[in-house]
Order: structure tokens, then C-alpha cells, then sequence
């Protein structure tokens, strides 16, 4: 049994004082200030479930958006074998957010992007609401696999869009509409789900050269993070790199078999 | 001279306009110690650092987003991430024997005498008839101690008698010597 390998990370950046991301991955979450590049070897036994979620709204509140409904994602993914079963917990989120949101006045309208990816045997189920994004790099290509809720304001030259769905985000329970894609999974394909802390520093051609160059998924995190700060950083950045393993040179099967009495 | 840097995550010099570790610990530099107070705790660190890290302050419940600005929390404080409904409605005290509802329309006084829990009570003759009273508030359970002969402890510190404590979700309290109830945010 191959382990799918994740490197997850998330940073605050350089000009937030607060980090209202949250990145979950098998079930472990975090949204800690500066963090560093963690790698996690996943034992694909269960649906693996990866996520980025950016939250929105001032000071803690989005974090708090952020961390509400990665957790409520996270708690349902072990059930994550069809794309009803990840619509039903992206719903659940909005719905906690919700929930959270109407215990104290000053968190109404906080809200959270989410993208998330799952890989469930040789399928995988992405997920996103809002413009965090979830790419595929097969072949030495980056291609995105979610689809962005935001548009930039007419007439403007900026990085600053608005999202144009959230998880909450508005003071009054709204329904999302998650995009969902599913696609086979091919050894050797990388993901790599990002906020837009990182797209908005890096374009995509960037992305995929370091993501090609590097030596290992964790240098290929690090060099990501090292660039986005280099960079400006200026929103926070969250970088989840999911790895298929490729398969042995020999197929385990006939190994197994030769190695019985 | 210019300040030098250090990563507090690493240890590393960083030069100084660097803005991150780029040992891969991405973390902000703050003031390296001069040697001679290096083994003193590092007391100003980088403002970035500070103004991020409002943990610092040490919120009573530990929670950096903390909507009750670190006060700490109530019992059944839910937005705090303790157990519990977000107010103190359906706060129970739970007995080695079972759990007790305090009312919200009144006291509930824990004593060998004109007490909810009187008849539990009676073989502990070092519970004063009067022992101690809980209160509800919209947002607070308190405790006080009514001048009982052998005391009422918080966490195992002895309450002053007459004086009205606080209590959070969590908190034992101990009447006398050997009867004890957790403070729970459940309802039953």
C-alpha cells in the first residue's frame, strides 16, 4: 500500500496581523499564525480529504468563519465517497457558519471560502465556494480544477475581487451552490489547493515552474510560501500539495505473489 | 548599529531588514538579546509579533479570539469553545451521585438543611445546614459561601465567606472536606 503524500502549510503573510486561514488535511487542522511546511503521509485506507478555507470579515471573525466550517467539512469526511456526501458537508458548513454567526452580534456577515479536494480510490471530488482554488498539475501542466465565485470590480485593474459566494458572509442564512468536479486520478498527479493569498502574489505560470522544478513536494511548498512573502504576501497564504504516489517499478501485486510460499 | 535579528523559532541570525526566517521556519525575527540579558526572556518583541500574538495577554480562557476580551468565560460559555448552551440556562452541578439543575429563578442553596440536596447530605455532618448558595445570572453561574463552618473551595482554593465567585464550566467545587460538584454546561 502506497501513502499519498500531503504538504500542507499556512502563514499570515506580511502584512495581517491575524491568519484567518485554516487548513485541514485528514482531519488535522490548523490555522496557525506562521507556520511552517508540514508533510503528512496518508494511508488512503479512507476517502483522504484535503482542504483550504479563507475567511472573510474583520479581525478574528473570519477566522473564526474559517475554522467553523473546515471543522464541520472535516467531521463529515470519512463518508466523502460521492459528490452528493461532499455537497451535503459543504451545506453543513454554510450552515454552521450560520449557526455560529447568531451567537454574538458583532460576528454577523463573517464568512469563508472553501476549497476543498478528496481522493477516494482512483477518483477525485473537488469542491469549492468562494475563489480559493484547487489546481492539477499533470504532465508538468497546472490546471485548475475549481471554479472561481468572484469578479473583479468593472473598470478596475486590481487584485482586490469580490467573492460573489461564501460560506456566510452575509448577515441573513444564504444557500451556496458549491462547483464540484470529478476527474480520475492518475499516479503521479499532483494538487495543489491555495487561497488566493498565494494566487494573487504568484500567476499560475510561476506556480507550476516552481511546482516542476522542485526537488521534493516539501521544497516545492516552501519554495511556494518563500515566493508569496518575497512577494509582498499581502492577504494570508495557504498552501495544501497533495502528491499520488507513482506506482513501484514492479507492480506490487506480482511482488506479493512471488514473495508467498 | 542597526538592531540585529533573530528567529525566535530557530535561533538563527537574520539579517536585519529581512522580513521572515528563511531557515524554512517562516517566522517573523524579533530584537536579538544583547549577551548580556540573552539568558533574561526577550521583553519587547518585533511589534509585528506583538500586535499579532494577542495571546500574549494571557486571555483566562485562552482563546485569542476571545469575544469576551479574556474575561473568562461563563459557565456554558459556547463561543469560548467550552461545553455547553450559550448561556448559562441549563448550567448543572454534577454530584458523584448525579447531577443538579441550578434554577434560573432563584438560589440553590447546597446545605444539610432547606436544600434540594439535603437528603444526600445527611451523612456528611461537616456540611454546614446552610453551606453554600449558586446563582444564575443571564450570563454567569456564581457561588457563595454562607459563612459555613468548614469552608467551600473553587479548584481547591478555600472562598471567603460571603464572598460571590465566578464560576466556569469545569470548575470543581468542594463543600467541607469530601463532597465535590463539577460545574457543567450540559443540560440533562
Amino acid at each position: 500500500m502506497t501513502h499519498i503524500d500531503v504538504v500542507a502549510v499556512t502563514h499570515r503573510g506580511r502584512q495581517r496581523d491575524y491568519n484567518q486561514d485554516t487548513v485541514a488535511v485528514a482531519g488535522f487542522q490548523s490555522g496557525v499564525l506562521e507556520g511552517q511546511p508540514v508533510r503528512f503521509a496518508i494511508d488512503p485506507v479512507r476517502p483522504v480529504t484535503c482542504l483550504v478555507a479563507d475567511g472573510l470579515g474583520g479581525l478574528a471573525e473570519g477566522a473564526r468563519a474559517s475554522r467553523v466550517a473546515a471543522a464541520t467539512i472535516t467531521d463529515a469526511a470519512p463518508l466523502f465517497h460521492d459528490q452528493d456526501a461532499v455537497v451535503r458537508a459543504v451545506h453543513q458548513a454554510n450552515d454552521a457558519v450560520y449557526a455560529e454567526m447568531a451567537l454574538t452580534p458583532a460576528w454577523s456577515g463573517m464568512g469563508s471560502t472553501v476549497v476543498l479536494l478528496v481522493l477516494a480510490g482512483d477518483r477525485a471530488i473537488c469542491a469549492n465556494v468562494g475563489d480559493s482554488r484547487c489546481f492539477l498539475l499533470r504532465d508538468a501542466h497546472l490546471v485548475q480544477l475549481s471554479q472561481d465565485d468572484s469578479m473583479t470590480p468593472a473598470g478596475e485593474e486590481t487584485i482586490a475581487t469580490v467573492v460573489t459566494q461564501a460560506l456566510g458572509g452575509t448577515p441573513r442564512p444564504t444557500a451556496v451552490t458549491p462547483h464540484v468536479l470529478e476527474t480520475e486520478v492518475a499516479p503521479g498527479d499532483r494538487f495543489l489547493l491555495c487561497s488566493d493569498g498565494l494566487t494573487d502574489e504568484l500567476d499560475v505560470e510561476r506556480i507550476e515552474e516552481e511546482l516542476v522544478k522542485a526537488a521534493d513536494p516539501r521544497s516545492a511548498v516552501s519554495a511556494l510560501l518563500r515566493a508569496a512573502l518575497d512577494a509582498g504576501a499581502r492577504d494570508n497564504v495557504s498552501i495544501v500539495l497533495v502528491t499520488v504516489p507513482e506506482p513501484p517499478a514492479e507492480p506490487t501485486g506480482t511482488a506479493q505473489e512471488g514473495n508467498l510460499p | 548599529m542597526a538592531q540585529l535579528m533573530m528567529c525566535p523559532s530557530c535561533k538563527n541570525d537574520i539579517a536585519p531588514g529581512e522580513q521572515y526566517c528563511r531557515n524554512a521556519c517562516f517566522v517573523t525575527p524579533v530584537p536579538k538579546p544583547s549577551a548580556d540579558e540573552a539568558t533574561a526572556p526577550l521583553q519587547e518583541p518585533a511589534p509585528a509579533a506583538a500586535s499579532s500574538v494577542p495571546a500574549a495577554q494571557a486571555p483566562a480562557c485562552g482563546d485569542p479570539d476571545c469575544p469576551h476580551g479574556g474575561r473568562a468565560p461563563a459557565a456554558g460559555c459556547r463561543a469560548c469553545g467550552r461545553a455547553g448552551a450559550p448561556t448559562a440556562k441549563g448550567t448543572t452541578l454534577r454530584f458523584d451521585w448525579g447531577t443538579i439543575p441550578v434554577p434560573q429563578d432563584g438560589p440553590l442553596v447546597v446545605g444539610r438543611e432547606d436544600s434540594p440536596v439535603a437528603g444526600r447530605l445527611q451523612n456528611h455532618s461537616n456540611i454546614s445546614r446552610k453551606h453554600a448558595e449558586f446563582r444564575t445570572t443571564a450570563d454567569a453561574l456564581t457561588v457563595r459561601d454562607l459563612d459555613s463552618m468548614n469552608g467551600t473551595f473553587v479548584n481547591g482554593r478555600r472562598l471567603d465567606p460571603g464572598q460571590t465567585t465566578p464560576l466556569r464550566a469545569g470548575d470543581r467545587v468542594r463543600f467541607a472536606a469530601d463532597v465535590e460538584a463539577t460545574v457543567t454546561g450540559e443540560t440533562t
